[in-house]
């Protein structure tokens, strides 16, 4: 499954959206419990998008000798979601 | 507290959008669902990364603030002048997404002080966005 591969590839390590918090959570598609499985990790499938975050708690940042908390944008997350034909996409950043 | 029910409370009235809260941090994010995006066919929402956000943490008085703008070109100018003049730094401008239309940037934002002031000064680059652009 090569999209599979392609979500796991997609994961960045960028400041960028994380924890979207707690959310009413519509019936997660077959397949994306697969992706899940597959990463590890859990998720929530919402508006059509199954999403992962991948936080790195492992991380101590500072911003000017202050700690920063890991919601700051210290995390990476997988995203995808169905193209018109079909197929998963994930953004890019 | 910054992650207090009261700030809590406070911060989203400030910003007009409810949020959040992980841990010690509260976090608060808005859609363009007025920017119609597409990938493949894909919807970009909210959920896929086309979102403006605002995570405070700290304490009312002692409060910080990190962020994402997600703008349209022409929003660009004036979210930069309006954080600039709220005390917000500016941390990156950016694309995400390349090859769509309509071009979406997106800003990264750093701010400390008072919750309230940080608030309205994210509310300040909120109030920028979906409006057509003014003839200069």
């Amino acid at each position: 499954m090569v999209w599979l591969r392609r979500a796991a590839i997609c994961m960045t390590v960028a400041v960028g959206l994380l924890w979207p918090g707690v959310v009413r959570a519509q019936e997660m598609p077959g397949e994306y419990k697969t992706v899940l499985t597959a990463l590890g990790k859990g998720g929530d499938f919402k508006d059509g998008v199954l999403k992962v975050n991948i936080p790195r708690s492992d991380l101590r940042v500072t911003i000017n000798q202050r700690p920063a908390p890991t919601p700051f944008g210290f995390g990476g997350w997988i995203a995808l979601t169905k193209g018109s034909d079909g197929e998963d996409y994930w953004p890019r950043r | 507290m910054a992650g207090s029910p009261s700030r809590r409370a406070a911060t989203a009235k400030i910003i007009g959008h409810d949020g959040e809260q992980t841990g010690p941090v509260y976090k608060i994010t808005i859609g363009r669902p007025d920017i119609n995006v597409r990938e493949h066919g894909a919807v970009i929402n909210a959920r896929m990364g086309l979102n403006t956000w605002a995570a405070f943490a700290g304490t009312d008085a002692d409060a910080m603030v990190a962020g994402d703008v997600a703008m349209l070109e022409h929003e660009v100018t004036p979210v930069l002048k309006a954080l600039c003049a709220n005390g917000l730094n500016i941390v990156a401008i950016h694309h995400h997404m390349t090859d769509v239309q309509p071009v979406v940037i997106f800003l990264h934002y750093y701010g400390t002080g008072p919750a309230a002031k940080l608030a309205a000064g994210v509310r300040s680059a909120v109030d920028l966005l979906g409006k057509a652009p003014s003839s200069r």
